[in-house]
Order: C-alpha cells, then structure tokens, then sequence
C-alpha cells in the first residue's frame, strides 16, 4: 500500500472532506488547509510527497504558493496538481509554466483525480535522475542511441521528434505547455509558433502508431506522457 | 498713353512720304513751282485733316479701350482676393468687348466652381469635425496634414499645434509611430488596438490605410481612432460575471457530483459516512438552486421596466408582511424585530413583488449576519419626495473597505461564511438593481462589530 502524504488545499471545507476520504481509501495520508498562508506553513512543515492546490483561495492565491514552493529549494521537487473552476483559464497555463506537474478541473471524478495523483507521484521526485532506457510496457525509450522501440521494432523518428517524444518521455505526468516544449525542444528554429508544436505533435504520433496514445492532449495548455492512462481524456 | 504715340509716328510717316512722292511725280510731270506748292499744299493740309480725324477716332477708341482694360485689371484684382462681385460693363462690339464678356463668364465660371469646391471641403470638415472618431492623416514626409477635432480630445494636442508637424513631434506612442511608418512604406492597411495614457487609461482601435496616387505609391496615410474602452470594459465585466457564474456552478456541483461518484465506489455500505454525505449533497442541491434561483431573478431585473408589474405600493402592507414572515427565524435566535412604521405612507409606484423581494433580501442578512439576542429595526418615513426605507441591525457590520464593494454581483465580505450561512453573493445585489429600476437609491452604512444600515428610497407615486 502507498503511504505517500498528500497536502490537499481548497477553501472549500466539503471538498477536501471528498478528497481526504477518497485518497485515504487508496491507502495515501492526507492532510489539509484551507488558505494559502496555511498551506505553504504546512507544506514546509511536513514536506509531502504531493501538493493538491485549489487556484482560488482567500487572501494569498494558488499561484502564490505555487510560486514560494517552487522557488524554495527545500520544496521545490514537490509536484503539485492545481485544481480549478475556471476552465481555459491563463491560471492553468501559468501554474504549469511556475512548475506545478499538472491541473484538473471542477467538477472532476473521483477516479480520474486518484489517477492523476498516481501518475504524478510515480515519476519519481529525484531530480537528476536520468537512466538511459525507459521501459513503457511494450515501449522502450533508449536515450543512448536515440532510439525507440514499440513491441519489439524500431521506430523511425527524426532527430527533432526523439527529442520531443524524450522530452516529455522524461517529464510523464508532467503537463508540458506549448511554450515549454519551444523552449525545451525546439527553442532554436527561428520561426516557430505554439502551433508549430502540434505539427510536430501529430507527425510523431503517426510513426508512433499503437504507442501514440501515451502522448495525452491536454486540450488549449499542452501535451503530456501518460504511462498507464493514455486513454484517459479530459 | 501709348497709342497716341504710335498715331503721331504714323502721322509723320504718311506725311513725309506722300510729300516726297508728290514732288518726284511733279518732277516727272514738270510742273511749275507754284503748281507744285499749291497740289502739296492741299494734300498736306488733306492729309492733316485725315490725320486730324483718325486721331480723334482713334483717341476715343483708345480711352475706350483703356478703360475697359483698367476695369479688368481692378477686376482681376478683386479676384485674387477672392471677390468676384465686379462684372466689366461693355457695349462694344469688338475684340474687348468679346474680351470683357469673356472675362465676365470666366469670373462667374470660377465664382461657382469655387463655391461648390468650398462648400464641399466645408462638408467635409463638418464630417470630419463630427466624427467621434480621431482622424489623422500623414504626408509622405510624415508631417500632420489632418487633425479631426476628435483626435485633439484623444492626445490631447490642439490641430493648430500638431499640424504641419512630424507625427511623433505630437503623439509619442511606442506603436503608433512605427505604425505610420509602415503603413506608408508599404502601403498595406493595417488595424491595431493600442493603449492610450493620456487621461486615464483608453483603448483606441486604429485603422490606418495608405493613400496612394496615381502611380501607385503611397503618398499619404489616413488613420482612423475609435475609443472601444467602454466595449472593452463592459466585455470585461461580462467576462467575470461568466466567469463567476461558472465558479459559483462548479464548486456545488464538484462536491454533488464527488460525494455520489464516492458513494457508488463503496462509502454507501458505510451507513454513518453515507448518512454525513447525503447530507452534503442535499445541501450543495440546495445552494445550486438558490443560484439559479437568484441568477433567474437578477436577469429578469436587468432586462428593464417592461416586465414590472407597476402600480401605486403601500409600504407599509409590505414591511408589515415581511416582518412578520421573519418572525419565527428572529425568534429562533432571540433577536427582536422592531417596526418604527407610520400607519400612513404616501404610496410609491412599484412592482409589489419586487419590493416584498428587497425587503427579504435585508431582512434575511440582518437575522443572518446579526447574533443571538441581537436587535433589528425596519423604520420608514416619508422624505423629501419620497419614502425612504431603513433596515438596521445590531449585527457584527462590515468593514470600511468591504462597504463600496457589497452591492457588487458575488461580492462577498467573507466567501466562507457566506457559504455557511447559504448566501449566493447576489441578493445585495438585487436589491440595488431593483430600487434603481424604480428611480430610487440604495446605500449602506456600517460600523464593524457595532452593526449595519441600509437604506433605500423611493420616489412617491405621482398617481395619488
């Protein structure tokens, strides 16, 4: 059983109840806080493994926290997933860019939220630890030789779509915006637009074929690897 | 006067020449001296005589002329001045007179051709002097060459100051200047939307177009400012009211939609957690609906007077009914309802159901916001033209900087407490749409920890 704490925080009193009983049953320890100021008090205290951390909360924001946590070195590798009632909000996009791992809007399902806890918590919070070969189930990543193997056959990818695909290879779980994927993977060609990266995108998932689908859209904010729910939507 | 000059000459010519012909056929003839004296004699004195009278004509004819050249010479003048009023009087039938009569048509021609090119550049300044648009035009030079009246509101700058002059000399804008410049070096017309600092913050959207001439190069730049700041903002605050909307919706519903999803996965076998979850979705049910509920009502107020139901309203029936139907929720929290009411008040025109609405609304944050064993009071009076509504409470108030902001739709002092106590963050709200689309005006006054005031009034109804 997982025992990882998770850090839950929403002005809502009867939405943490939810969360807190739910991840409890998953085996998780839960704590929570109800404002910013708390929150960050709390997360410095007790350094859990996840931050869940509502957008709108009363006085200092989610942002904010997002922010101090990942600007502080005794916090920083701890991932946070921002939850939101405003949909297609820049928020989410700055949030992602502040270094939060991922977002989930309300209303979301239960399930859906446990999934994305899991696969945030499973990519590992050590920094700096690169292993060259990457085993997905019937996928392999091989960063040595720049090579991808789907069910035991090499794909035939281009410099620029290794490097995208291990890019975000690298950071599974992590919802990666346009911008950041520019800046990581294509920040030196000289006219290139957020648009430019969904051509690659959909280039890379065709020669991908059946492994396409661990490449998740996270639709107007960006793409992200998906270890086990890739056929998950939002 | 030249002319008679050139008579004198022709006289003199004439004379010597018929003189010396006269003597060489004398010769010829051998004529006698005395015969020769007296034939030169007669001719010359002929030839004065011809002289003489061509002179005269030619004298009157040149003053003739002369005079009507002189007239126009002053005509012209006058012309230049742009005084067309001088026609040239003539009856000769010559070349001046022709002259003159054409001189006479072509000052009309161009009388009227310059009337019409005036009236239609005054038109045109009239429309451009109208526009509530700023119009600025560019030569190829860059310099101002057109400045609207609308455009001195904008930047501030008189068109006395800013023509003739470089355009960044008179608008310093990070974007606008490059803009010209590109327009004019391209020739592509382009829109953008710029920000303006001049007096308070403005959004003005720009067309600017190319003027090209004839062979197809640009020789002038004509850019047109519309203010679409008030667009802007009431998008913006259509924008958050959406935005808040789906906030509001979203938050009960992630909590209804969470606890049923937790309830199926299991919790239901759980008889005490399911009991407790129930209860939270009944009560997230039940703020969904007061929302809609509210959200219902508040656009049925925004869309006007139409709907309103007026007639001539007793406020004091409506207090009374009211007051009584909070009877029981004060009671519960030993707190007193005093009614300061006359038993006559003038009667305002109203929607009945509206005013029961408003009188709801305060009395429903007074027993809320005020606590056990507190005191309210509704009081009513006729003033000014009107009657004007209080409800006061001894409740814990709120703070000064809360205060301007409370009538704002889902502003709340305290979101949290709000929500405990089943607030949508929308009934102050209403109530100041209601009362406004009376006539009449609502304000609140509060003192933290000592309690709260509002007060509305309402123009009498001219009916009785």
């Amino acid at each position: 059983m997982a025992k990882e704490k998770i850090l839950v925080v929403d002005d809502e009193q009867d939405i943490i109840e939810l969360i807190k009983y739910n991840l409890e049953m998953e085996g998780f320890r839960v704590s929570s806080a109800y404002n910013g100021e708390d929150a960050l008090r709390l997360a410095k205290r007790e350094l859990p493994d996840l931050l869940i951390l509502d957008l709108m909360l009363p006085g200092m924001d989610g942002l904010e926290v997002c922010q101090v946590l990942k600007k502080e070195s005794q916090t920083n590798h701890i991932p946070i997933i921002m939850l939101t009632a405003k949909t297609g909000e820049p928020d989410i996009v700055v949030g992602l860019e502040l270094g939060a791992d991922d977002y989930i809007t309300k209303p979301f399902s239960m399930r859906e939220l446990v999934a994305r806890v899991k696969a945030v918590l499973r990519r590992g919070t050590k920094p700096g630890d690169v292993k060259e070969k990457l085993v997905f189930g019937n996928l392999v990543v091989d960063s040595a030789n720049y090579r991808v193997t789907w069910k035991g056959s090499f794909l035939d990818l281009t410099p620029t779509e290794f490097k995208l695909f291990f890019f975000l290879v690298q950071r599974q779980g992590r919802v990666m915006t346009r911008q950041q994927i520019l800046d990581g993977v294509l920040g030196d060609d000289a006219f290139v637009t957020d648009r430019t990266v969904d051509v690659h995108i959909r280039r890379l998932r065709m020669k991908l074929k059946g492994a396409s689908s661990y490449i998740v859209t996270r639709r107007g904010i960006g793409y992200m690897f998906h270890a086990d729910i890739a056929k998950e939507e939002t | 006067m030249p002319n008679l000059k050139i008579v004198w000459k022709l006289f003199l010519t004439q004379t010597s020449l018929i003189i010396i012909s006269l003597l060489t056929i004398g010769l010829y003839a051998g004529l006698s001296f005395k015969e020769h004296y007296l034939i030169a004699c007669v001719v010359m004195l002929a030839v004065l005589l011809a002289v003489l009278i061509s002179l005269g004509i030619g004298f009157m004819a040149a003053r003739r002329m002369g005079k009507t050249l002189t007239q126009m010479t002053q005509a012209a003048r006058k012309m230049v001045r742009g005084d067309f009023s001088e026609l040239i009087r003539t009856d000769s039938k010559d070349e001046i007179g022709d002259l003159a009569r054409s001189f006479n048509a072509m000052s009309i021609e161009l009388q009227n051709k310059i009337e019409t090119l005036t009236k239609e550049i005054d038109e045109k300044q009239a429309i451009l002097s109208g526009m509530i648009e700023g119009v600025i035009a560019i030569d190829r030079n860059q310099r101002i060459i057109l400045f609207n009246s609308a455009s001195e509101g904008m930047f501030g700058v008189s068109s006395y100051r800013a023509l003739g002059r470089f355009h960044w000399e008179v608008i310093r804008h990070s974007r606008l200047n490059p803009l010209f410049q590109e327009v004019l070096e391209t020739g592509v017309p382009k829109m953008e939307e710029l920000i303006l600092r001049y007096g308070g913050e403005r959004i003005l959207r720009v067309q600017a177009a190319a003027i090209p001439t004839k062979k197809g190069n640009p020789w002038a730049v004509v850019a047109v400012f519309h203010d679409i700041t008030q667009i802007r903002n009431l998008e913006k605050i259509r924008k958050e009211f959406v935005a808040n909307v789906s906030h509001e919706l979203r938050t009960p519903l992630t909590s209804i939609k969470g606890f049923v999803e937790t309830l199926r996965n299991g919790a239901v076998n759980d008889p005490e957690k399911s009991l407790r979850f129930l209860e939270i979705i009944e009560k997230h049910t039940e703020r969904l609906n007061r929302l809609i509920t509210d959200l219902l009502n508040l656009s049925q107020i925004e869309r006007g007077k139409i709907e309103m139901d007026l007639k001539p309203v007793n406020l004091v029936d409506v207090t009374s009914r009211v007051i009584s139907n909070f009877k029981e929720t004060a009671d519960q929290k030993g707190q007193k309802i005093k009614a300061n009411i006359p038993p006559v008040l003038p009667h305002v025109l109203a929607d009945e159901e509206r005013m029961e609405t408003v009188m709801e609304n305060l009395l429903d944050n007074a027993v809320k916001y005020t606590p056990n064993n507190g005191e309210i009071t509704v009081s009513a009076f006729e003033k000014d033209d009107g009657v004007q509504v209080e409800v006061a409470d001894t409740g814990i108030g709120i703070p000064t900087n809360s205060l301007p902001r409370i009538f704002e739709r889902f502003y709340r002092v305290d979101k949290a407490r709000s929500r405990e106590l089943g607030g949508t963050g929308l009934g102050l709200s209403i109530v100041k749409h209601i009362i406004e689309t009376h006539g009449g005006k609502v304000r609140a006054e509060s003192e933290v920890g000592k309690g709260s005031r509002f007060i509305f009034n309402l123009p009498k109804s001219p009916l009785l």
